[in-house]
């Protein structure tokens, strides 16, 4: 499948180089309370034909984070700031217009709702045409049937029928695969999957995600996989950058992030998960309290009123991404698996003494 | 380190965000001033009497078709009469129809759609045609009726307008209801055992009251109009009673000779319904931040 | 402890829920469904959207009644219970919901929430004083047993908390009448990944600590497993399995468990989540579920004789039941020969 573009492909950089750059990427939101920065200098690089995971919880600034990039934010009441390189082509300064050209046909997004991400008023088929005649300059029935095509090749049964058919009509799995379909109609070279599954079941989830690796292998796709999963990115990514509070906290390639994982926020997150292949009423290590305000953020490291590594010094100083190995970056003072990161944590236990009284933060196991 | 709460607000979410960016946490200067106009429209209607104006119907208190002087705020009709103190108690006769249709409506209406949007069933089922039937027939010609049948008075205008403005509210009633009655916190209440009653009067009826307010407002503004319409018609009060309709009514045969006489009139009309429609809305916009807050 | 040997708290008995549409056509959300709950365990109900789970604990509680069958709570039936015969009753069978926002009325404070329940059932003799202070005590409690300090919390609304603390406060209402049943409807399904680890500990510590008894409905299995004593599967209305939790984690016995078991990932990169088959196909309609056993249009092992006669229970392990012709094990031990 070679479809024919309309857009000209004037890309300095097509091969050898990396599919995207992002540098120092930040973006804020004017709101009541005060200037909210939603992502905080951010940077990354991402090689073609790779997955990288995103991870973080609400508020981490993961979402916004794919958003930014495809520059798909609303402009009012949002200021950005930072660099964002495409195949060598930088987007930062290109008109709506022009973005228009690369949404779709270059750069596409699935979602986490599927009933929110499609027209419920639009047959599909309309849905799935539209973007195929926009592009790439197909006639209607060309885009027919090539849209027959796509559906089936997601694993739709009855492709024909459904074209006729509305989101509503169809289960959350094959709405999303329809989602699936009208993202990768144009043939993208990049696809940020922003919570895919979440909205589904897990046995459903399995579907989805298979067959997105199954379309990526066969377009030789690169993939952001956005998620507040861990589970999920574990086996399905190259690379996984972990968000915390609108910065990168560690980033590196997969096996190494759960090998050798040195931020105190990755290795908590992971301990607070409940574990299907764990025995009953495990202990689940908790992180106390919430996640910080982005208008008023702390100063010092963000993460530290939760952590229990936290010094005086993570309070009083922001610190910068290190590298610990090719490819694999963090930010703290006192990394996990370190004798200085050991050190805090027996420091803060001796302080600790009696067990805590918040009946959330540890529970004994039967 | 028990997870107490400090701070209200939690780390905002993104999207959220977006949103909160878009909605004014406080009241705007629009708001002031509508608030402003409503306040110094309802002191004079209430106070008329006691304020220093020459009667409304007397006739020559200056010349004819004087322009608004210091002598004359706002100048005098054909007749030579006040065009202030016809303009106050005409106020007078407007908000005292646009508060009665809205406390009938409000009473009635919003206890049938109460009742309608919680126990639903065939409760609801009759309650809701007979709604809407009465939202089918044509309101203008329901007013001329009973005024025929029972003669122009302002309490016959009043009793229209409030009947009128029954259905609508009931429509609106019921349908917050049906929202906030099928909320997880009812379900939750029914669990403790709490009495439908209860339920209804003290879990319900609180969430349903701010946006059966904010319509009603704008329903007041309306109420005025349409009393403003019948009175252009000759089915409210008659003249020389003053009434903001009538006034204006009378005054389009003198449009040529003195346009004051209808804009005046027509100003006020339109100022007071504007100010109510941005108090409801105002209203509105302020309840609505606080519960999606989150 | 079996649930044989154990004193059932609860007992659910051909449980049947049914919504027409019209045209003579139902909606079948729960057929012949039953299972018992001993006293002072965690029952974890797990499921995929549509197989009936929160249907079922809507109608333990009668909200609506069910169609057909019997609910017995410490003994009583309560499908047989007329209006005011069950609103006694409500006080020692709670509830906690899935979207912790909506569980709290927006227009109240939250110690009006929570200590309302006291004003209501308090004791008719009881003085005006008394009552008044023996609720704020309460009220005191039960937001400090939930890790919520009541003097800041109290004269607050909900739209001033986060998910996590609205969940806290909906559990405290839940506590204040110190019921003896808990039925949990996805509490955690809406909260961040933190916050959930918080949450469930806290429902085991208040489990504990007011002896409760706990139903935990979910679709996430870690937290099922996590959380529970037993787990009872179930799908498009009926129960597949029932069993002891880490029995029926390690060995399924019915192939739909197996398949979902397969599904969920794992956060561990070594393991490869394309090795296992992923289950085909589409969940069957509720209006028109398909005859016999069903599962059998997506099972992997079904054969004719599972369209034609419905699998029922049969225990082939001590504790652990499973509706299914062709189990994934041959049985250990034949428990009951003489069953079915």
């Amino acid at each position: 499948m070679s479809p024919r573009r309309r857009v000209a492909t004037d890309y300095p950089v097509d091969d050898g180089g990396p599919l995207l750059e992002v540098e120092d990427l930040t973006t804020a939101f004017r709101t009541p309370r005060g200037r909210l920065v939603a992502v905080d200098g951010v940077s990354l690089t991402l090689q073609p034909g790779t997955t990288l995971g995103v991870v973080g919880e609400s508020g981490s600034g993961k979402t916004v984070l794919s958003r930014s990039i495809m520059r798909l934010l609303p402009q009012k009441g949002t200021e950005t700031g930072g660099r964002v390189v495409f195949r060598g082509r930088e987007l930062t300064p290109l008109s709506r217009k022009e973005l228009r050209q690369i949404w779709g046909a270059e750069m596409a997004m699935i979602f986490q709702d599927p009933m929110t991400s499609l027209n419920p008023t639009m047959k599909l088929g309309r849905q799935i045409t539209e973007s195929l005649r926009y592009h790439l300059d197909m006639s209607r029935n060309e885009a027919r049937e090539h849209a027959v095509a796509l559906l089936r090749s997601v694993g739709i049964p009855t492709p024909e029928r459904r074209l006729g058919e509305y989101p509503h009509q169809l289960s959350g799995g094959l709405r999303q695969r329809v989602t699936i379909a009208i993202a990768l109609a144009c043939g993208p070279r990049l696809l940020f999957a922003d919570e895919p599954t979440t909205a589904l079941d897990v046995t459903v989830q399995a579907q989805i995600l298979d067959l997105l690796a199954a379309q990526q292998r066969e377009r030789s796709m690169t993939m952001v996989l956005v998620t507040h999963d861990l589970s999920v990115v574990a086996g399905r990514t190259d690379e996984i950058a972990v968000m915390y509070a609108g910065r990168i906290v560690e980033r590196a390639p997969t096996k190494v992030l759960f090998s050798k994982m040195k931020m105190p926020y990755t290795e908590a997150l992971l301990a607070s998960l409940p574990r299907a292949d764990r025995p009953s009423h495990t202990p689940l290590k908790v992180i106390p309290g919430r996640p910080p305000d982005l208008v008023d953020p702390p100063k010092g490291c963000r993460f530290a009123p939760r952590c229990s590594y936290a010094q005086d010094k993570c309070l009083a100083e922001d610190p910068p991404l290190r590298e610990a190995s090719p490819g694999h970056v963090y930010a703290c003072w006192f990394p996990v698996g370190t004798p200085a990161g050991r050190g805090a944590l027996t420091a803060n236990g001796r302080a600790a003494g009696a067990a805590p009284a918040d009946p959330t933060l540890a529970r004994s196991s039967p | 380190m028990a997870d107490l709460v400090v701070e209200p607000i939690l780390a905002a979410d993104e999207v959220r965000a977006e949103a909160a960016g878009a909605r004014p946490r406080r009241f705007k200067l629009t708001f002031w001033l509508a608030a402003g106009w409503m306040a110094a429209i309802t002191f004079v209607a209430v106070f008329a009497n006691l304020l220093p104006l020459p009667p409304p119907n007397k006739p020559l208190v200056g010349p004819p078709y004087s322009l608004p002087s210091w002598q004359y705020p706002l100048g005098t009709d054909e007749l030579g009469r006040s065009m202030l103190s016809r303009v106050v108690f005409g106020a007078r006769v407007s908000l005292e129809v646009g508060v009665a249709a809205i406390v009938i409506g409000l009473l009635v209406g919003g206890f049938f759609g109460l009742v309608a949007g919680y126990y639903r069933g065939k409760l609801d089922a009759v309650i809701s045609a007979v709604a809407n039937v009465m939202l089918a027939f044509p309101a203008l010609i329901f007013a001329a009726a009973l005024v025929a049948f029972l003669g122009p008075s302002l309490e016959v205008v009043i009793l229209v307008i409030g009947v009128l403005s029954i259905a609508p509210l009931t429509r609106l009633v019921r349908a917050t209801t049906l929202t906030h009655a099928g909320r997880e916190f009812v379900l939750a209440a029914r669990m403790m055992g709490y009495s439908s009653r209860r339920i209804l009067f003290r879990e319900v009826m609180p969430n349903v009251i701010p946006s059966a307010i904010s319509f009603a407002l704008v329903g007041m503004a309306l109420a005025i109009v349409l009393e403003g319409a019948l009175s252009f018609l000759g089915l409210s009060i008659r003249p020389p009673q003053p009434s903001w309709g009538n006034m204006i009514a009378e005054a389009t045969q003198y449009l040529t000779q003195d346009a004051w006489l209808v804009i005046c009139p027509s100003l006020f009309l339109f100022f007071t319904v504007l100010a109510l429609n941005l108090g409801g809305d105002t209203f509105r916009a302020v309840f609505d931040v606080k519960e999606s807050a989150l | 402890m079996t649930a044989e040997t154990a004193v059932s708290l609860l007992d659910v008995e051909h449980l049947v829920v049914e919504y027409p549409l019209g045209h003579g056509r139902k909606v079948h959300a729960v057929s012949d469904l039953s299972l018992s709950v001993a006293e002072g365990e965690t029952l974890g109900l797990v499921g995929e959207s549509g197989c009936g789970k929160s249907t079922t604990g809507r109608a333990i509680v009668q909200l609506p009644r069910p169609t057909s069958g019997a609910v017995r709570f410490e003994g009583t039936d309560l499908t047989k219970l007329g209006g005011d015969d069950l609103r006694r009753l409500r006080p020692r069978l709670q509830m906690i919901f899935q979207d912790p926002i909506s569980s709290l009325n927006p227009r109240r404070r939250i110690e009006d929430i929570v200590g309302d329940p006291l004003t209501v059932w308090a004791p008719r003799g009881e003085e005006k004083g008394e009552a008044a202070s023996r609720r704020k005590a309460k009220v005191a409690e039960v937001l400090d047993a939930v890790g919520l300090d009541p003097v800041a919390v109290g004269g607050r609304r909900p739209h001033e908390f986060s998910g996590g603390q609205c969940q806290r406060i909906s559990i405290a209402r839940a506590l204040v009448l110190e019921p003896r049943l808990l039925i949990c409807d996805e509490p955690v399904s809406a909260l961040d990944v933190s916050v959930q680890a918080q949450i469930i500990n806290l429902l085991e510590a208040t489990k504990a600590r007011y002896g409760l008894t706990l139903i935990f409905i979910s679709h996430d299995l870690a937290v099922v497993r996590n959380i529970s004593d037993r787990v009872a599967v179930m799908y498009l209305g009926k129960i597949c399995e029932v069993g002891p939790a880490d029995e029926l984690y390690n060995e399924p016995l019915h192939h739909y468990t197996a398949a979902l078991l397969a599904a969920i990932p794992e956060p561990d990169p070594d393991v490869d989540p394309s090795k296992h088959v992923a289950l085909e196909g589409e969940l069957p309609s509720a209006v028109e579920p398909p005859s016999g056993c069903r599962f059998r249009t997506r099972c992997p092992r079904a054969e004719g004789r599972c369209a034609q006669e419905e699998p029922e229970l049969r225990e082939l392990r001590p504790g652990h039941t499973v509706a299914c012709h062709f189990p994934i094990e041959a049985p250990v031990v034949e428990v009951a020969a003489s069953a079915g």
